[in-house]
């Protein structure tokens, strides 16, 4: 991982040029991982995916206008990690791993996070119900709630829980961006 | 974009749509994604869904409840976003209440009781004095004892007054009077002005 202040001085950005890239959809939102430090919030990237997408910024700003590049960028295979190095993660159940699956060959980040919380959960939740769940539009600002309910407990998965019924109760919450994270540096 | 201009007097509620131009004079509720060449709100509006424009002119009050992408906001009347706000441009006189994040090129804040969650991009400024361009007329406001509430801003350049802010993080950073700030960060320059308070500097 790499924090936004050292990928700026690292490749002689600027934070004009970042968030502008960022506003243009050339860098996705999701790459932005957000994580508490001691002096507040700070943002990391997995270096492996922005290094090579701002050099091919920098590369391409002359040639290309943001649109082009954009679709440029769009028909590029997304970035998944293939499931045997995720299978190698001593904090993923690899059985849970290997039934959310369910045969595919590769996994986005952003599901590792769920089945990393799902594994974590396993015990207070019947994890293994979830497995058949499509998690690949959850998204980093995204929060897994635990809520219980007359002496059972079910998972919710939102960015926000404004309103609840007076009958739940929030028990566990996970942030999906702090799973990300912790994946990220162990990958 | 749509080649419909539309002009909204009294109190309607629409299901969202795509116009060349919507101007609102009275009262409008739109239910769904509004896609817009030019925003004019004169009157009240409220958008329960996304605001995509190319201008955005904001005299009267507008709530946004999800997101706003445009190239130019100019804000005499006040605005509450509760998701973000993109933008190329975003200049305003009024109040302001953003939930999300600001991601602008440039941005200049009157000072006034406005409050940001993050502010990003290229050159941000609270300004004393300033007047915003709304349909060639101009609009001054006298000063204000007022404080812009910022929880973060990183910036390229940034210049602030009156301004309570936790972290400011930029190259070329310029704090005036009248500033509270948790941390400044700096790359290359740093100036600050006698009465403010700073709790820490960091350069990196």
């Amino acid at each position: 991982m790499i924090s936004k202040k050292e990928l700026l001085i690292k490749m002689h950005i600027s934070y004009g040029q970042l968030y502008r890239w960022k506003r243009e959809g050339l860098i996705p939102d999701e790459w932005f991982i957000k994580q508490s430090v001691s002096t507040g919030q700070e943002t990391f990237f997995d270096e492996e995916l922005i290094i090579p997408r701002i050099e091919q910024i920098l590369n391409y700003k002359d040639k290309y206008q943001f649109d082009e590049m954009k679709d440029l960028f769009s028909k590029e295979k997304p970035v998944n990690y293939d499931y045997k190095k995720a299978l190698t993660l001593d904090v993923i159940d690899p059985y849970f791993l290997k039934i959310y699956l369910n045969g595919r060959k590769d996994i986005k980040i952003n599901e590792l996070a769920v089945i990393y919380i799902l594994t974590e959960l396993d015990g207070t939740i019947e994890s293994m119900n979830y497995l058949k769940n499509d998690f690949s539009e959850v998204k980093n600002n995204d929060i897994i709630f635990v809520v219980s309910s007359e002496a059972k407990s079910y998972l919710l998965i939102a960015p926000y829980l404004e309103i609840l019924d007076q009958s739940l109760k929030i028990i566990k919450q996970y942030k999906i961006e702090d799973a990300i994270y912790k994946i990220a540096s162990i990958i | 974009m749509s080649e419909k201009e539309i002009n909204f007097l009294g109190c309607k509620v629409i299901d969202g749509g795509s116009f060349s131009k919507v101007n609102v004079m009275g009262e409008l509720i739109s239910n769904g994604d509004l896609n817009v060449d030019e925003l004019n709100v004169m009157g009240n509006a409220e958008f329960k869904e996304n605001l995509n424009a190319k201008t955005i002119d904001i005299l009267g009050p507008c709530k946004v409840n999800k997101n706003i992408k445009a190239t130019e906001i100019n804000i005499a009347g006040t605005l509450d976003v509760l998701g973000n706000v993109e933008s190329t441009t975003f200049d305003s006189l009024g109040i302001v209440k953003i939930s999300g994040d600001l991601n602008v090129d440039k941005a200049s804040i009157h000072i006034s009781p406005s409050v940001f969650n993050n502010i990003y991009g290229d050159h941000i400024e609270i300004v004393q004095a300033k007047h915003v361009k709304i349909h060639n007329k101009q609009f001054f406001k006298s000063n204000i004892k007022d404080y812009v509430t910022i929880n973060e801003i990183e910036a390229t350049v940034i210049s602030l007054m009156n301004a309570k802010v936790g972290r400011v993080s930029g190259e070329d950073v310029t704090i005036y009077d009248g500033c509270e700030i948790d941390t400044v960060e700096y790359s290359k320059r740093l100036s600050i002005a006698k009465n403010v308070k700073i709790n820490k500097i960091i350069k990196f």
